[in-house]
């Protein structure tokens, strides 16, 4: 069983910072599987903007809860655990609930990716698929996911219907997921 | 992998997975691995493309090559002089592939269509409500209705009308208005004659001249006076007579007649209409007075607020700076090419940026673990892909900010980070767009606050936020640092810099570095007490 951070401490709260080379520790470990652990999160959350806020809770605690993390042990597991937590810290106090995962399948979901290679490594592969895609379509990634423009807009604005661009902004992503799985396969294989 | 799973997957990121879609989802979820693990690559991508597009919106440009994920070498390594060949290269491609629109999503400038605006919000004053328009707007058909204070527009057909409150009037197109209610004085320049006037039961047509107009809309009577030329009244229907009204001549109507007889002495008194002279009077008049209060405000920030490292007011001095109201932190700035030209308030106190050569240098020192800009911008376009605000000279330490406004009128944070030796990283941030070509010539308060440990950048627009994201904890720098820099432009030519130009073209007539993040409130009261009042 994981540990928890019991809930009425605060997030915050620097007397309990661990020394500096702990610091250097945690961070190492913490850049290395943050996407995996944002991934997570999302799985959870409604949206990359509530992952943004709960992260940075996550790490705060994390970050002061180091000492109970077993040298060697799964990190993504422990600050998963974490995360999980500051998750449903964050949607109590929330007016309004949304439709999200039954408990067992993000529980399962988490378990999986405690398994898995770290996802940020499948970013650097991404970086050589998105040059390959031709500038129209990366303007239309960059105005959904950057600008965050309504897809109604969008759809105004090139004169196409709604359903046309959620079903092209699939595919990209679709090619972009193959692209990663080929050019990671090709790295391995080389 | 299959495909009704990735569309299971990609509907429910997109948030539009329907109910029984999001039973098949779960069952799969439940019973597969692969499906968990296929859910967790399309998460992690769009995680990416949210980082990656950011930090690398043009692949071209060497500063935004330096992304997360494309870790670049550090100066004087072997591979510099080849990557300056590039950026080289770079330079040229941009400039070709800019000049024609070749991205499928229009820029902003394009999509606004001047073509639908009437007449140029052109000043007010003591004008409620106050959220009336702008100065410089332009207004587009519709109501314009205010219940004190005076207007002039200037219709783009070539009438200038001053309107007293109270009044509302409909604007129908640039040679066309109704006034429902009010008095108003319409001077009409030769290419604008022609221009009607509806009221209740008549049209006021102009013949070139000056006349002065005003309706009572609980008598549905209306007063004609013309001051000077000609100008013809004609029943609401096209088809009707028309008569002609002289010079010094007045006459008043209601819905069913023209009376000439029934006009009072009081009405017959031409000054009851506003005149162009008192308004703009009383706006002179206002502008020294918030000038003043402005200064006071500015004295005192630069005397008692402590977090200021410089404050520059864009006065030029005997010796051709613009001084630093503050502290030893930051120095005197220099001009380059910019010349002094009207501010918010009064005719001098700004400095206009227009040509690639233009801009103002300044060195700011120490290190620091969060900042604030804060600065009034009037913007007359934006004529380059990125458009300077405040650039440190390189963008190779760690810490160095960089804020400009990019084409499609979204303001823009970067800064870079280089938390092990040799790895620079890149992030950036847009705010939501605030800047359409139809708003030129407005000012604008413009602040952006950023503090290291929580990685927070918050951006803000006439006091109202625009933008708030985090920067990754990876790509964080470790404080903020400066060193020279400049506003209003990028890079010294022939230094190594193949970068495209960056120059403002615009005014700024004031501009402040905090060593800490201000509050979104202290940032709005910044607004309040430096906007020209109406």
């Amino acid at each position: 069983m994981q540990e928890f951070p019991p809930a009425d401490e605060p997030p915050h709260g620097s007397d309990s910072a661990p020394p500096p080379s702990d610091n250097a520790a945690f961070m190492r470990l913490y850049l290395q599987h943050e996407s995996t652990l944002r991934a997570i999160l999302r799985t959870m959350l409604g949206s990359w903007h509530e992952v943004d806020d709960v992260v940075q809770e996550t790490c705060l605690v994390a970050m002061r809860k180091f000492d109970t993390f077993q040298p060697g042990s799964n990190f993504v597991a422990w600050i998963a655990a974490i995360g999980r937590f500051e998750t449903r810290r964050y949607l109590r106090n929330r007016a309004t609930r949304r439709w999200q995962f039954a408990e067992e399948v993000l529980e399962l979901i988490e378990a999986d990716a405690s398994q898995m290679q770290p996802l940020a490594e499948r970013g650097d592969a991404l970086e050589q698929c998105l040059q390959r895609l031709p500038e129209k379509s990366r303007q239309l990634l960059r105005d959904l996911y950057i600008h965050e423009t309504p897809v109604q807009t969008i759809a105004q604005r090139l004169n196409r219907s709604i359903e046309a661009l959620y079903k092209q902004s699939q595919r990209l992503r679709r090619d972009l997921l193959d692209c990663i799985e080929r050019t990671l396969h090709m790295e391995s294989a080389g | 992998m299959n495909a009704k799973l990735d569309q299971l997957i990609a509907d429910w990121l997109d948030g539009r997975l329907s109910k029984t879609d999001r039973q098949e989802l779960e069952q799969r979820l439940r019973k597969e691995s692969e499906a968990r693990r296929r859910l967790l690559h399309w998460t992690a991508l769009e995680d990416s493309l949210r980082e990656q597009l950011e930090a690398a919106p043009v692949e071209l440009s060497p500063e935004k090559t330096s992304s997360i994920s494309n870790v670049q070498p550090t100066a004087g390594s072997r591979w510099m002089w080849p990557l300056s060949l590039l950026a080289l290269a770079a330079t040229f491609l941009m400039a070709l592939a800019w000049l024609p629109t070749t991205s499928e999503i229009p820029v902003v400038a394009k999509e606004v269509t001047i073509d639908s605006g009437c007449a140029v919000f052109v000043e007010s004053y003591g004008v409620e409500p106050l959220t009336l328009a702008s100065k410089g707007e332009l207004i587009p058909p519709g109501n314009l209705q205010f219940d004190a204070g005076m207007v002039r527009l200037d219709f783009l057909s070539g009438v200038a009308m001053t309107l007293a409150g109270p009044a509302e009037i409909e604007l129908i197109s640039p040679s066309e208005a109704r006034l429902i209610r009010g008095k108003i004085r319409v001077r009409v320049s030769p290419a604008g004659r022609g221009f009607t006037l509806h009221t209740p039961g008549r049209r006021v047509i102009d013949l070139g001249t000056e006349f002065g107009l005003s309706v009572d809309p609980k008598e549905q009577t209306s007063f004609l006076h013309v001051f000077d030329g000609e100008v013809e009244l004609a029943e609401a229907t096209a088809t009707s007579a028309r008569q002609r009204i002289p010079q010094g001549e007045s006459r008043s109507w209601n819905q069913s007649a023209v009376d000439r007889s029934n006009i009072s002495e009081k009405e017959k008194d031409p000054s009851i209409f506003p005149s162009e002279q008192v308004l703009r009077q009383a706006v002179a008049q206002q502008r020294s007075s918030d000038l003043l209060s402005w200064n006071d405000s500015l004295q005192q920030r630069a005397a008692e607020d402590e977090r200021l490292i410089a404050l520059y007011s864009f006065r030029v001095n005997e010796e051709h700076l613009i001084e630093n109201l503050v502290g030893d932190f930051g120095s005197d700035g220099g001009i380059v090419g910019a010349k002094p030209a009207s501010g918010r308030f009064t005719d001098e106190g700004a400095l206009e940026f227009k040509r690639p050569g233009d801009r103002v240098r300044v060195v700011l020192q120490g290190e620091y673990p969060a900042l604030t800009f804060a600065c009034w911008v009037r913007l007359d376009g934006l004529d380059r892909r990125y458009n300077a605000l405040y650039l440190t000279d390189g963008y190779e330490r760690d810490g160095e900010p960089h804020w400009q406004i990019f084409h499609d009128g979204t303001l823009m944070f970067s800064v870079r980070s280089e938390q092990e030796p040799g790895v620079r990283r890149n992030s950036m941030h847009y705010s939501k767009p605030f800047f359409t070509i139809d708003r030129a010539g407005q000012w604008f308060h413009l602040a952006a606050s950023f503090e290291v440990k929580t990685g927070r950048i918050l951006q803000y627009v006439n006091g109202e936020r625009v933008g708030d994201a985090y920067v990754p904890a990876k790509l964080r720098p470790c404080s903020i640092r400066y060193g020279t820099g400049e506003i209003g432009n990028w890079g010294l030519p022939g230094n190594r810099n193949f970068y495209p130009v960056r120059n403002l073209n615009g005014r700024v007539d004031e501009f402040s570095f905090y060593r800490t993040a201000l509050s979104g409130e202290e940032i709005r009261t910044l607004y309040e007490e430096g906007k020209p009042r109406r």
